[in-house]
């Protein structure tokens, strides 16, 4: 690694987050990678399974209820990501997803 | 899983629950951390993946990733010029702050990552050691 070209990179950081900087413009070609999402669904799913591990006294309400939730969430999260409804993906069910299981 | 830890710790001290369910639900939560904030952390850095997708080369980020610190060149020789995190990535960073309790290869940038990073810290932190304490009989 160069020295100089690392402290070059990281003063351009303006520290992510969703309020980084917006693409000046979608880029279409053929060469670009389109980012996997089945891993970040098993790892919701899984998730919600392991509250199934959770006594009844450690958890709130039936234990298969997160997996539920999880599961009918995420219909509309992939409808949302086929049909390229990205507003509604971001703001309308991804996050709240995430702070539910949180 | 915030929720299920604090009646975890609150039962530790009151031997409500057998060891083994103790076991069990203590490993069930640590995994549940790490899942939990491997997901903010995917979906919050740069914006999410949609984002980073659209950006194509990932440069501006909350954590620096390896890869985001070698020259055109040598990205170039590895096959990784358009390099981009993927879930993997972020997941292997939440496991290694629940491990470590700390960043091990992807030092962290912005506040938002290191307020994550410390409440997961403190998580994973709480749940071994109460686990250790339960398991060396101190509670």
């Amino acid at each position: 690694m160069k020295h100089n070209e690392a402290t070059e990179i990281k003063s351009t950081y303006r520290g992510g987050c969703s309020r980084a900087s917006k693409p000046e413009a979608p880029m279409k070609s053929a060469s670009q990678q389109l980012e996997p999402r089945w891993p970040a669904m098993i790892a919701l799913l899984s998730v919600g399974g392991l509250r199934l591990a959770l006594p009844r006294s450690l958890s709130a309400g039936p234990s298969w209820t997160l997996l539920v939730v999880v599961g009918v969430l995420m219909v509309p999260i992939v409808w949302a990501h086929y049909s390229g409804f990205d507003a509604l993906k971001l703001w309308v069910m991804s996050r709240p997803q995430s702070l539910q299981l949180t | 899983m915030i929720w299920s830890l604090s009646l975890l710790v609150a039962a530790i001290p009151a031997r409500k629950e057998l060891p083994q369910d103790m076991l069990r639900s203590a490993a069930a939560l640590w995994i549940t951390n790490i899942l939990v904030f491997a997901s903010w952390y995917w979906r919050l850095d740069a914006g999410g993946p949609r984002e980073r997708e659209l950006r194509g080369v990932h440069t501006d980020g909350a954590f620096l990733f390896p890869q985001m610190t070698l020259d055109q060149q040598a990205k170039r020789e590895m096959g990784e010029d358009r390099w981009s995190p993927g879930f993997v990535d972020y997941l292997f960073l939440a496991f290694n702050t629940s491990t470590a309790f700390s960043p091990t290869d992807s030092p962290v940038l912005s506040r938002w990552a290191k307020s994550l990073m410390m409440i997961q810290a403190l998580i994973s932190f709480t749940t071994v050691a109460l686990l250790a304490a339960r398991a060396v009989n101190i509670l």
